[in-house]
């Protein structure tokens, strides 16, 4: 792959992967901006790399671990900044510490969350998608389907502890 | 208490419901296990490919070109 190819492949769910582990969208984008940089002074090399989804995995989590650990040691030297966000960042530390795709099972994941989405009853999927997928709040979705939040939040429970019990089921 | 990982990790929480969140999180080992595992879902959820994918990621490296034709000038 070159780069062009890796920046399209990689480039938007790498963004909304740094979305869930940061604590500002907007970081988001910065970071994946700067990883591709990187990757841009170093293109010649690309053509090396065996397994590229591995690859920009890891890559894109070292560079959300480094942004938050850059986070935390400049709260601490904000006056008063012992706060919700420096909480925050260390609750997002340790859960993207803890994530990993094993080399060589991306795919086998995609499926494997792929199906479990597949198979959620139809209404409790919408939800799901609209909510993961398009992005709207739960508010505008209840709006969207004229049901109340409380239904939104309830299937939005039902659908992440299905592909909970799917994901632990078939990935340990 | 899953409602409430589920409200937080999707954006849902009040700024005072995310602060009483954050508080029970610190002190609650089993609800702080609840969160990371949580987020790992959507971690995986984030790495599916989108419908709107190609063109987002077009329009981004057209921007991502033109930056570094501009910084090549600059030097």
């Amino acid at each position: 792959m070159d780069f062009t190819q890796i920046y399209m492949s990689f480039y938007p769910k790498l963004v909304r992967f740094a979305t869930v582990y940061v604590v500002y969208e907007e970081d988001a984008e910065n970071i994946i901006q700067d990883l591709f940089l990187g990757l841009w002074e170093s293109k010649d090399s690309l053509k090396y790399i065996e397994n590229i989804n591995a690859y920009m995995y890891k890559l894109a989590k070292n560079k959300c671990l480094d942004h938050l650990k850059h986070q935390m040691v400049k709260d601490r030297f904000v006056v008063n900044a012992q706060t919700l966000y420096e909480q925050e960042i260390s609750l997002k530390l340790q859960s993207l510490d803890n994530f990993d795709v094993e080399p060589g099972s991306e795919e086998r994941v995609e499926k494997i969350v792929t199906k479990a989405i597949d198979s959620l009853p139809p209404k409790c999927r919408e939800i799901f998608i609209f909510s993961r997928f398009d992005g709207l709040k739960y508010k505008e979705i209840s709006d969207k389907l004229n049901i109340s939040v409380n239904t939104v939040e309830t299937q939005m429970c039902i659908a992440l502890k299905k592909l909970r019990n799917s994901l632990s089921l078939q990935l340990n | 208490m899953i409602n409430l990982v589920i409200k937080y990790l999707t954006g849902e929480l009040t700024p005072d419901e995310k602060k009483l969140f954050l508080l029970s999180v610190t002190e609650d080992k089993t609800l702080r296990n609840e969160l990371t595992e949580f987020n790992q879902i959507l971690g995986h959820l984030s790495l599916l490919p989108q419908k709107e994918d190609n063109q987002k990621a077009l329009r981004s490296l057209k921007n991502f070109l033109t930056e570094i034709e501009n910084k090549k000038d600059r030097e």
